[in-house]
């Protein structure tokens, strides 16, 4: 009895220090969360049920109107379906890419280090100069790539790729897959590296040829991370804006729309703030529900520790 | 049979080399044409047949660039707004990075979890109510709205770096510094700022780099030439007055990209190896 | 003077309880080892002594005064770790002096105390090195230096020589032995090997699952384990425990694996169901014996002079030391063991009886 007097008193004169130094300690970083990512996005969303415009300070509260707005429009709807079309083709082609690419330079080659650092670069590179860079090689005088294709033969006078309505979704993927598949590259790199050697060497005395390695070996030991880089380039390309915005913003007309280009459009350019917040809000709720399913799905959940 | 098993080994060698370096050319081939370009004079590149190297070397390019009053002061604006980004992101991430590595407290992996997650948010999300909040505090076109913007995503991915690091940092050495009588901020000072500098400053020249890069905040937040980072200057003047000024476009372009590929090469191990580190657990 | 004292030490991770009411008394110039399997808690006993983890119930005393809510800086303790914990940044002299530095002394006292260890420690042409320019040894006796400058009250070792390699480690143990009578300095030393217990230690504090189980001299938890816990998990090969029935109304114990055996008894254990336990070197191959089994060789192993053999009493493996060349694999044979070898526990608390 004595004893369990004893342990509750001190619990008590405890927990204040429990909390104390990680909070002090991390009240910088959780501030700056809080100020620049939990409140603007809650703010977005609060926005979206309101008839806020750009000029007003007074608005109210609408409910659910801009959403049924929303679904009642055709302009959305083409624009959810662009991000989804761009994300699957944008996302695969990253993934193919980075990994093909991972695997060549995780062969032992002479100045492997120097190739990998090389085709690091797209990735480092900011996206208003990939975005102006491939401006110029579509042009129909100057451009690098017309002046091939002519010269291949492949065609006979320029292309306007960039207004071209059977081009421009061409023109907006390859500079997107230029920039991202890098990263792609790093991931699978980690991956390739963090396979036991033992397993090939297992796998050679046991009889099996290159391509049968790679079929039992490197791609079961790499499910994870393609389900990770698949979740990864989901969000990355379903929220992308940067490159399509300097190359098109949207256009021609509206052909390469995608949803946060009409939010944008809506909010700085239509100055309807409550309705652009609210495409804002399904950008961010589709990527919050494709993360919940994807962190929850057994496939995942398996191998975590 | 020796011999000739030798021959094929030593042709697959010559023939992966020979691939991977034209995949390397190919994908680098945007690249290596701007580059070429921004030294070339205006005739070379205003021409129906371009080449990939100029015959007639020649910096008019970069001379105009420094000639023109705005460029100079977006890089400035940009090496600012990105030093202190970078600078308060390693001071609150190295606490943050230290808490949640070394400490034991309730709540500990929902917070992990939840700076993880911030990843997820579209910056279009972001960008909207920032304006705002810039316009009703008068922080349009302000360094401090670009830094705070750009404090959302690269403090969590160098929180998430630097926790990554200090994973592998071995536990009894925070814990022979308690009993030698460190308070946490001694450790920090004295054992894990010296043992860990390298990776502590990959994190930081990382988020260096990225709010470089950075172009939708620097384009909505920024009014004038004042305070608009190299980003959003080049969207104003390249898609505008200098609309088809190619020269300057690869030459601005060079001078933009060179320092951060060479900061990036630097510590690239330590970057690389922190980002995947964790995530393929 | 310097006391310590552990009073209902508790402390949990998560739901695992992993010290559960430990009390311990260290006695002033004491080495004590805490001895136990991997996971029994005692490391992080060590810890909860210097501070490093904060206890959850319980209450710890530095000659009479409560210590168990300073922060580690204020306990005057100093520890060694199992992989040196040297910071790798810093020389030898200043790995040595950060302590000291840290606790605000002067700068004149620290070079005065660097370098007294240093001389004791037989050290002094390392000073300038790094930790990664040093031999595993080298890097042990360095920190032991920096915990000896330290003057603390309590010497905290937490299996500081498992990092080394076998001929090394008993070098090692010997300095730490040596060091330990000539500074006269109260020591803790928390270790899994009962060699490195048995050799080292005045009193040994031995712990399994949370709890500490016995304390005493090496002897005494040798020859007189309070529980069975005890006596398999010291002595190699361990203690034969075979099961027995304890018979009131005879005061005897019957063998459980013949029934026939029968073996009077002075003691009186609660419950019928006994294990009796006796050491492999107090088995002789005689006729005559307190007890006495039939068996034959089942696996000879030789150890150089001496080999030890499995015995296969009638389905019962009984574990024996006898002289190389003694026995041959088949033979058949009688073992005797006397009552004075003979410990008695109860087999469902596993506690002497």
């Amino acid at each position: 009895m004595q004893i369990l007097i004893d342990t509750d008193s001190r619990k008590r004169r405890k927990a204040p220090g429990l909390f104390l130094l990680p909070g002090a300690l991390l009240a910088p970083t959780l501030i700056i969360v809080f100020v620049v990512l939990l409140y603007p996005a809650a703010c977005t969303i609060f926005f979206s049920l309101t008839d806020k415009t750009m000029a007003d300070t007074t608005y109210s509260f609408i409910g659910l109107k801009n959403y049924s707005n929303l679904f009642s429009d055709p302009k959305f709807w083409m624009a959810f379906q662009h991000s989804i079309i761009f994300t699957l083709v944008a996302g695969s082609l990253n993934i193919l890419l980075g990994f093909g690419t991972a695997l060549l330079v995780n062969r032992a080659i002479p100045f492997r280090g120097l190739f990998r650092s090389l085709l690091l670069i797209p990735w480092v590179m900011p996206h208003i100069v990939t975005g102006l860079m491939f401006r110029w090689l579509y042009n129909d005088f100057y451009g690098y790539l017309n002046y091939l294709l002519i010269h291949a033969g492949l065609i006979e006078k320029p292309i306007l790729f960039l207004v071209d309505r059977a081009f421009v979704w061409l023109a907006v993927i390859l500079p997107t897959v230029w920039y991202e598949y890098p990263f792609v590259m790093l991931m699978f790199l980690a991956a390739l590296q963090s396979i036991s050697p033992d397993l090939y060497r297992a796998a050679k005395v046991d009889g099996a040829n290159a391509f049968q390695q790679f079929l039992h070996i490197t791609l079961p030991c790499l499910k994870q991370a393609f389900l990770l880089n698949g979740l990864l380039q989901i969000i990355f390309m379903f929220k992308s804006f940067n490159l399509v915005w300097i190359l098109t913003q949207g256009g021609p007309g509206d052909r390469t729309e995608l949803l946060s280009t009409l939010a944008y459009r809506h909010v700085f350019e239509g100055f309807s703030t409550g309705y652009g917040s609210a495409v804002a809000t399904v950008i961010f709720l589709v990527l919050f529900a494709v993360s919940i399913v994807y962190l929850a799905s057994p496939a995942i959940r398996s191998e975590e520790p | 049979m020796t011999s000739y098993r030798r021959m094929i080994q030593i042709l697959t060698q010559v023939l992966l080399f020979c691939g991977v370096l034209g995949v390397t050319v190919l994908l680098l081939f945007p690249a290596i044409v701007a580059f070429g370009t921004s030294f070339k004079p205006m005739g070379e590149i205003f021409t129906q047949t371009p080449t990939i190297f100029p015959h007639e070397p020649t910096l008019a390019a970069y001379k105009k660039i420094f000639c023109m009053p705005e460029f100079p002061r977006f890089l400035l604006n940009s090496f600012i707004i990105s030093g202190l980004t970078a600078l308060i992101v390693i001071i609150a991430a190295l606490l943050a990075a230290y808490t949640l590595t070394f400490t034991r407290f309730p709540g500990k992996k929902f917070i992990r979890q939840m700076i993880l997650m911030t990843y997820m948010f579209p910056a279009v999300t972001l960008v909207i109510p920032l304006y705002f909040f810039a316009h009703r505090l008068d922080l349009l076109d302000s360094y401090q709205i670009l830094i705070f913007a750009d404090l959302s995503f690269a403090l969590p991915i160098a929180v998430w770096l630097m926790a990554g690091y200090f994973e592998k940092f071995p536990l009894e050495l925070v814990k022979a510094a308690r009993v030698d009588g460190c308070n946490p901020l001694q450790i920090i000072r004295h054992i894990i700022i010296p043992v860990m500098k390298p990776g502590i400053t990959a994190a930081g020249i990382f988020s260096f780099i990225l709010a470089w890069s950075e172009y939708l905040f620097s384009l909505t937040l920024t009014l004038t030439d004042e305070s608009r980072t190299i980003s959003a200057g080049m969207h104003y003047c390249l898609m505008g007055n200098y609309r088809t000024d190619y020269g300057l476009l690869t030459a601005a372009s060079t001078i933009i990209v060179i320092p951060v590929v060479i900061l990036f090469a630097l510590l690239q191990k330590f970057i690389v190896g922190g980002l995947t580190e964790g995530s393929l657990k | 003077m310097s006391e310590l004292r552990l009073e209902h030490v508790s402390k949990r991770f998560g739901r695992n309880l992993v010290l559960d009411r430990v009390n311990l008394d260290i006695r002033d110039g004491e080495l004590m080892v805490i001895l136990g399997p991997s996971g029994c808690g005692k490391s992080t006993l060590l810890s909860i002594v210097a501070g490093i983890e904060d206890l959850d119930s319980g209450i710890i005393c530095l000659n009479g005064q409560s210590i168990g809510h300073l922060p580690p800086r204020n306990r005057d303790m100093a520890m060694v770790f199992q992989n040196h914990a040297l910071y790798p940044h810093m020389n030898v002299y200043e790995n040595i002096a950060f302590g000291l530095r840290m606790h605000k002394v002067s700068a004149e006292e620290i070079r005065t105390r660097v370098n007294e260890v240093a001389v004791m420690l037989e050290i002094e042409h390392l000073l300038k090195r790094k930790p990664r320019q040093m031999s595993g040894g080298e890097r042990q006796r360095v920190a032991m230096g920096r915990a000896i400058a330290r003057h603390p009250q309590i010497f905290l070792l937490d299996e500081p020589l498992s990092s080394l390699d076998a001929q090394l480690r008993t070098q090692i143990r010997t300095e730490i032995k040596k060091l330990h009578a000539k500074l006269g300095i109260t020591m803790v030393f928390v270790t899994h090997d009962q060699f490195e217990a048995m050799t080292l230690s005045d009193r040994i504090a031995i712990m399994d699952r949370g709890r500490i189980v016995q304390v005493g001299t090496p002897d005494e938890v040798y020859h007189h384990p309070m529980t069975t816990f005890v006596a398999t998990f010291l002595g190699n090969p361990s203690m034969n425990l075979i099961s027995a029935r304890y018979d009131a109304s005879t005061c005897s114990l019957h063998l459980a694996h013949d029934g026939g055996t029968v073996l009077p008894t002075k003691s009186t254990p609660p419950l019928p169901a006994c294990l009796i336990g006796f050491r492999p070197e107090h088995v002789r191959l005689e006729e005559q014996g307190d007890l006495v089994l039939d068996g034959s060789v089942d696996v000879l192993e030789p150890t150089g002079s001496d080999a030890f053999a499995l015995i296969d009493c009638h389905g019962l493996a009984v574990k024996a030391r006898c002289s190389n060349g003694e026995l041959s694999v088949g033979r058949r044979i009688r073992l005797a063991i006397a009552s004075e070898h003979l410990h008695v526990f109860d087999a469902a608390s596993g506690n002497r009886v």
